[in-house]
């Protein structure tokens, strides 16, 4: 077996694509959480792109969630959008894929787990969201409100900000850096 | 300050000289990052503003002293550190240290603003490192030896790393033997370029994707370390110890890749 996470993000994606690895998606979501977050955030696009997925019973295992938001989780309308992020030396944009109406939240970066809480109690229903890198900080709250909010969100509009399970907006750290 | 109050402070600072380096607990280590100002915890203390961390862990730092008056630069910073405001002064180098150095050795003192910095550096930068004072230039070469071997072998650590990284990245590399277009030309006729080509690849116990002129080929974790054998057609294009990326240059463009699934074959040659 390979090292998935061993292989280029842009090599690992070919292959998916190609469908070279459908016969052993079940043997990749084994090791799910030993991938960098960039092949999750591939692996899932490409699962829900194909409706491609591996067992129901791998899936409950894997993201430790109910045999209900497993199915979900397949049947589930998912969006993409990217969202800026800052640090002190550069800013960059993070892309997600938000998977809606499913019961828990869930999300592949350990980091933002805890902003998660917030959005659920805020919109009322739970969502999944996968990101393409890893990051902190709560900005993609508000982005991620409107995703969950918005039909038709125009796609060359980007949004910064965290949100409190109110749905009051709060300032956007960083914003200069964002800008550029 | 006059030369007999120079020749006093150098007198103290190598009095104060010793071997003595402590670290700090796990617990207590804070991640080191461009802007920190920091005490090593050395006998005794020396103390850095950190300017820049490389992606492989190179910390460039500017040492700063207590000991103003020993330094060539004028230029003075004041903290309040441990209850009480203190005055710092830059050495008129800089040092490189390793990141797990600075951190285990090290404790974060406050975070310099962004101005701060390049103040520092441009007065770094202007500031001579020689000077006519026998006592400033005694103290500037005593600081400078404190750093010296730590600097020469993090650099020399960190070129290591990076080549390293690199030659992980870039894989093993083979070439594609030109001989084989000849040689098989009947049978690569049979697999022209189509339109729509598929640019990865999947063998009997290989992965690969096409790019530009070669073919990045990843191996199983079982073939890595292990001695094997490398085939196109009938010739063998490497034998010895697999690597988990294996790169084939020089791959002929004029034809499809995908005969490569069915004539490129990876043996295991031991277990």
């Amino acid at each position: 077996m390979w090292s998935f996470w061993k292989i280029d993000p842009v090599h690992f994606k070919a292959l998916l694509e190609c469908g070279k690895l459908d016969d052993l998606i079940e043997k990749i979501y084994e090791k799910f959480w030993d991938l960098p977050t960039k092949h999750q955030f591939i692996l899932i696009r490409y699962s829900k792109k194909k409706h491609l997925f591996p067992s129901a019973e791998l899936i409950k295992k894997v993201f430790n969630v109910s045999e209900k938001s497993v199915y979900e989780f397949f049947k589930g309308k998912y969006k993409e959008f990217s969202f800026p992020v800052a640090s002190s030396t550069n800013a960059e944009f993070v892309n997600a894929l938000l998977i809606e109406d499913v019961q828990e939240v869930l999300t592949n970066v350990k980091e933002v787990k805890k902003h998660l809480k917030p959005i659920k109690e805020f919109v009322g229903k739970g969502f999944w969201i996968f990101f393409d890198r890893e990051f902190s900080g709560a900005s993609f709250q508000l982005p991620t409100v409107l995703e969950l909010y918005v039909e038709n969100m125009p796609s060359d509009v980007v949004f910064s900000g965290s949100v409190d399970k109110n749905g009051k907006i709060k300032t956007a750290n960083r914003l200069e850096e964002k800008e550029n | 300050m006059d030369d007999k109050d120079l020749a006093i402070s150098l007198k103290l600072y190598k009095q104060s000289l010793g071997k003595q380096r402590l670290t700090v607990k796990d617990s207590k280590r804070v991640p080191v990052e461009k802007g920190q100002f920091r005490v090593l915890l050395w006998e005794p203390w020396e103390y850095i503003m950190v300017v820049d961390v490389e992606e492989e862990g190179l910390v460039h730092a500017v040492p700063f002293t207590i000991w103003t008056e020993l330094t060539t630069s004028g230029l003075r910073l004041k903290l309040h550190w441990l209850k009480r405001d203190r005055l710092f002064a830059p050495l008129p180098f800089m040092v490189y240290l390793r990141k797990e150095v600075v951190e285990r050795e090290s404790l974060l003192i406050t975070k310099l603003k962004e101005e701060t910095i390049s103040t520092v550096l441009k007065n770094v930068r202007r500031t001579p490192n020689y000077s006519v004072n026998k006592y400033q230039r005694s103290f500037l070469k005593l600081v400078w030896k404190r750093f010296e071997d730590l600097s020469l072998s993090s650099v020399i650590y960190t070129h290591m790393l990076r080549e390293r990284k690199e030659s992980e990245q870039r894989g093993l590399i083979i070439q594609y033997p030109s001989h084989i277009i000849q040689k098989y030309q009947t049978q690569l006729q049979a697999y022209q370029l189509a339109a729509m080509e598929s640019v990865a690849l999947r063998g009997k116990n290989w992965l690969g994707v096409v790019e530009e002129g070669q073919i990045v080929i990843y191996l199983p974790k079982e073939l890595e370390g292990k001695k094997i054998r490398i085939k196109l057609f009938d010739e063998v294009l490497y034998e010895g110890i697999g690597e988990e990326k294996i790169v084939l240059e020089g791959v002929p463009k004029e034809y499809s890749h995908e005969y490569m699934e069915e004539k490129l074959h990876v043996e295991l040659l031991e277990d």
